[in-house]
């Protein structure tokens, strides 16, 4: 397009030069001087400056320059208080990506739908629990409903999947799946993977389509039929690397042939948000892995979860009754008692997918963004202070522009610009921590990575963290920028801001400074709170040393091991390991301590009463040198022996607790007890020591009362095995020795969960310890630039009054009566706010209770300290411009500006 | 701004941009000599305030009513010169139009007032 080119700025001066000349040779030709002649034409011209504005201001190509004028100006302005700038920046930046993540976070658990078509017609069916069932082996979970307090249960029997599907005409499609660990093995090595068995209408009731090859359909979930199965995106990009000839290849499923048909597309993590599914197979593979847990044909093993898809217009109500009923005739065919209960059914809606992590961490996350709430705030404040402190310290300067024909817009807009320039590299510096900070929360929650992707990737919480960002800016510096905009020119331009100055510019920092101080006060209780929950899950004496032990699971059951050849591939398997160098010992036991998991039976001692505590009892079967390895102490009696106990009388080694419990303070040495399961009745166990105290399960429970086994006691129910390597070995070398010396002995034994001794603490208070250390974490960092925003607000002011205080000397005051005097106004301004902060303080830490340990929420040494901080915070902050102020001396003072 | 709004108001403007146009009617001029036109062909009753001259002029010339070069003054300084164009022209006609109209107007309601008063 034809387009005549914008006159330049430069131009334009030149044709104002040449009229004043031509001007002033007019009235030179007059008679009038050199000097004269150019005088009175550059005043007959009147305001240059301001004419030149408004060439400026007419072209619109200008407006970009302009644009780029004001950033370079405001850049340039505020890299005059590096540090201020700094801080507003930084606590913006951090205020964004703090909110980015947790916003991620809380979308990915509370808000999303299933990344499937109309979510919204998804239900997951439970039960209602009750003794009555007729239920045999019940594998799932059960969980106390949070809306209803209900406990409910996830699985049915197989039978009553299908009586749901036929028999419910509210559903339009029914499906079942069971979630579980199972053994990959593909390329030579095992692994195990999160998966799932569903049945094969699974993925046509979800409308999920692989993004490779194809989903497992109904001919897939026959007897008999060619073994499939479906990969997620991310076990195909492990352990194939994204290779497109997976599709077709063969692996092992727990040992089972099986071929890849498809491949899930990354979006697609399974249902349950925070855990991702790795691996699909069929329903009617469970038969095949002959485990007690599983059955297609026993009508009292309840084992599928149920997902449904509701036919338009169905209510949840009428679908319930219906799928009770077909539950209860499919009950009538096998319970003879006519006593025997139909479970109630309830419909969970799904279209967020099964919330279990969910429905646990609303709390949590609802905490966490009261948290990003409060680091906005500060953000917020801590920026218009800045903007506020910059724009009245500017009032001459800005005056004088003014009044040389800059427009107000033209001053309104450089206070803005300087505000956009902060949000700008605010956005961008937050915005790229959100990511590993995501991850951070993500590790803190237990959840899977891929399934709780940072949620810019769909650009709906950047766009809200961005927005946030913009109007946080824009609202701090309207105020100021409007402020300057209605200067009064004259009182401005000779303004040495005597008593009392500083007008709305000092009214609106006597409102801001009760706010930062109430904000600081809630940050600082919360450190206070986790601070000392931190401490508190420090202090806790496990009994055990965590130091220096790696932590594995091997599970040779699942490849035709059984029993002693089960029990010696074990002990091969230790002797190897405890024979790499730099190994001092290896401990075998069932479980791994602080892994989440316990056994639990009643025991009872001969010849004694049932003490009042009852006889629960945790076991852990384990070998004679568990307590060496664990640096567990021998407190009476011998320690485990060695060897295989199968053929022995059993013996056991009791801890504390159970010494204490059952004997009091005599010694249970040579004493016998029983235990009450089937599997464990019949044996007499003789008790041959004990040990110290320690945590089993998990940290938080008191220790319990322990019995110590030797593992081949159990010989005929030994599975799985949790391997303990105490050595000073680096880790990852020591993981990568232990995974070949296992490997050595049979490639085949899935080797998994290498993790350290240290790591399972770490998880075990894992949610508590890095809940308290994120709280802690973030709210220093925040109460930090909220100090530092409070310090130069208040310096700000206090040098203000600069003047006022020479006046004040001068008039014969005492040095100290006027830091006193603005000591104290400070102090006030403090109380108002620690007025408003407790009681806040109190109010919210309620809702933080359950994620305390070891303090009350109103403790009072947090609060104490809290608001002894804050007091000491202000007073500083006063104090220091205050006594500079009133060492000036009075004539320097007044003049001051 | 329509141009409807120009025929009710704008009077100030509107007659700054007028002269300028009627100005450069009768030939090629520089700023300065547009200003020094006006006031001596108004017999110095009109006063015309250089700050508001060249923005005026800048808005007439992106309407593209007048077109305007380098060149050199009597007196041999550089200067922009100004000339109509035929756009501008045209609108210097309509202008003018408008303006007896509304003069016509004016007096035709300021008339019987003094004859009542």
């Amino acid at each position: 397009m034809f387009r005549r080119r914008k006159r330049t700025h430069h131009d334009f001066s030149e044709e104002v030069e040449s009229h004043i000349e031509l001007e002033a040779d007019r009235l030179r030709e007059q008679g009038l001087t050199e000097a004269d002649a150019l005088a009175q034409a550059r005043r007959a011209f009147g305001n240059v400056t301001s004419t030149k504005e408004r060439f400026y201001e007419s072209t619109r190509l200008v407006t970009l320059e302009q644009m780029w004028h004001d950033v370079r100006y405001g850049f340039r302005s505020l890299m005059r208080n590096p540090w201020t700038f700094a801080v507003a920046t930084g606590s913006l930046a951090l205020a964004i990506s703090a909110s980015t993540a947790a916003f991620s976070l809380g979308d990915a658990l509370l808000v999303r739908s299933l990344p499937v078509q109309q979510p919204e017609q998804l239900r997951i069916l439970q039960w209602v629990d009750s003794p009555n069932a007729p239920v045999k082996n019940n594998s799932g979970y059960s969980i106390r409903d949070p809306q209803t307090g209900q406990k409910v249960k996830s699985s049915f029997s197989w039978a009553a999947a299908q009586a749901f599907a036929a028999g419910v005409p509210y559903f339009s499609e029914v499906a079942g799946f069971a979630p579980d660990e199972f053994v990959l093995t593909a390329n030579g090595t095992s692994d195990y993977v999160s998966g799932s068995m569903v049945s094969g209408s699974w993925f046509h009731t979800l409308r999920a389509d692989a993004a490779l090859g194809r989903t497992i359909r109904s001919e897939d979930d026959q007897p008999g039929k060619p073994r499939v199965a479906v990969l997620s995106q991310a076990l195909w990009t492990r352990r194939f690397h994204q290779d497109p000839k997976a599709i077709g290849a063969g692996i092992y499923v727990n040992n089972q042939p099986v071929t890849i048909v498809g491949v899930m597309p990354a979006r697609f993590t399974g249902i349950e948000p925070g855990r991702a599914v790795d691996l699909y197979i069929p329903m009617a593979m469970a038969e095949e892995f002959k485990e007690v847990s599983y059955s297609l044909t026993v009508p009292t093993t309840w084992w599928v979860q149920i997902v449904a898809r509701m036919r338009p217009g169905a209510t949840d109500a009428a679908a319930a009754v219906s799928a009770h009923s077909a539950l209860g005739g499919v009950i009538q065919t096998y319970a003879a008692t006519p006593g025997a209960v139909v479970p109630q059914i309830v419909l969970k809606y799904a279209g967020r997918g099964l919330t279990l992590t969910s429905d646990y961490m609303r709390q949590y996350i609802y905490v966490l963004s009261a948290l990003v709430l409060a680091i906005l705030l500060i953000a917020c404040t801590n920026l218009a202070n800045l903007l506020l402190a910059r724009t009245v310290a500017r009032s001459r300067d800005v005056a004088v522009r003014l009044s040389l024909g800059a427009s107000r817009q033209r001053i309104l807009r450089h206070t803005v610009s300087e505000a956009l320039i902060i949000a700008v590299l605010g956005a961008l510096v937050g915005v790229v921590l959100a990511a590993p900070l995501l991850k951070l929360l993500t590790q803190w929650i237990g959840a899977d990575q891929e399934s709780i992707p940072l949620a810019w990737a769909d650009g709906r919480v950047l766009a809200v963290a961005v927005a946030l960002c913009f109007a946080t800016a824009l609202a701090a510096s309207l105020l100021p920028g409007l402020r300057a905009g209605k200067l009064d020119l004259a009182p401005a331009l000779k303004a040495t801001h005597v008593v009392g100055s500083g007008g709305g510019g000092m009214r609106l920092s006597r409102l801001l400074i009760p706010i930062q101080v109430a904000l600081s006060l809630l940050l600082l209780v919360a450190i206070g709170l986790f601070g000392q929950t931190l401490l508190q899950l420090a202090a806790i004496d496990l009994g055990f040393r965590t130091d220096r032990i790696l932590t594995l699971e091997a599970d040779a059951s699942r490849n035709g091991y059984k029993e002693h050849r089960l029990a010696a591939v074990y002990e091969d398997i230790r002797e190897k390991l405890a024979a790499i160098p730099g190994v001092e010992s290896v401990a075998l036991s069932h479980e791994r301590l602080l892994a989440g998991n316990s056994s639990i039976d009643k025991a009872t001692v001969l010849g004694r009463p049932e003490p009042a505590a009852g006889g629960q009892t945790h076991i852990l079967y384990c070998s004679d040198s568990f307590f060496s390895t664990m640096r567990i102490p021998l407190l009476l009696g011998k320690g485990l022996p060695p060897g295989d106990r199968s053929a022995q009388p059993p013996v056991a080694v009791v801890n504390e607790a159970f010494a204490k419990r059952h004997f009091g303070t005599e010694s249970p040495i040579g004493q016998r007890f029983t235990f009450e399961s089937p599997n464990r009745r019949e044996q007499q166990i003789e008790i041959i020591g004990v040990v110290k105290n320690t945590r089993y399960s998990n940290v938080r429970d008191d220790a319990p009362a322990i019995a110590h086994l030797p593992y081949t006691q159990n010989i005929q129910r030994l599975n799985r095995m949790s391997f303990a390597i105490r050595s000073a070995l680096p880790t990852a070398a020591l993981a990568e020795a232990a995974r070949k010396t296992i490997g050595s002995i049979d490639p085949a034994i899935p080797v998994a969960k290498v993790q350290t001794q240290e790591d399972l603490l770490n998880r075990s208070i894992g949610a508590e310890r890095m809940f308290a250390m994120l709280v802690s974490g973030f709210g220093l960092l925040a109460a930090l630039l909220a100090a530092i925003g409070l310090y130069a607000l208040m310096a700000w002011s206090a040098s203000r009054r600069t003047a006022e205080i020479g006046i004040r000397m001068a008039l014969g005051a005492r040095r100290y009566s006027v830091q006193w005097l603005v000591v104290r106004q400070s102090l006030m301004l403090a109380a108002l706010g620690v007025a408003a902060g407790i009681p806040a303080a109190v109010y919210l830490s309620k809702y933080v209770e359950s994620m305390l340990y070891g303090v009350k929420p109103t403790d009072p040494i947090s609060f104490v300290a809290a608001v002894a901080a804050m007091i000491v915070v202000i007073a500083a902050a006063a104090w220091i411009p205050a006594r500079r102020a009133s060492r000036v001396n009075a004539m320097n003072a007044l003049r001051a500006d | 701004m329509s141009t409807e709004d120009k025929d009710r108001i704008a009077l100030l403007q509107g007659t700054l941009d007028l002269l300028i146009l009627r100005t450069l009617g009768l030939g090629k001029k520089h700023g300065q000599g547009i200003a020094r036109s006006i006031q001596a062909e108004s017999d110095d009753v009109l006063l015309v305030d250089h700050g508001s001259l060249y923005p005026a002029l800048q808005r007439l010339e992106e309407k593209r009513w007048i077109a305007a070069e380098w060149g050199v003054s009597e007196n041999n300084r550089r200067a922009r010169f100004y000339s109509l164009t035929r756009a501008g022209r045209q609108q210097l006609a309509r202008e003018t139009s408008q303006w007896e109209r509304l003069v016509t107007a004016m007096a035709r309601v300021l008339k019987p007032k003094e004859t009542e008063g």
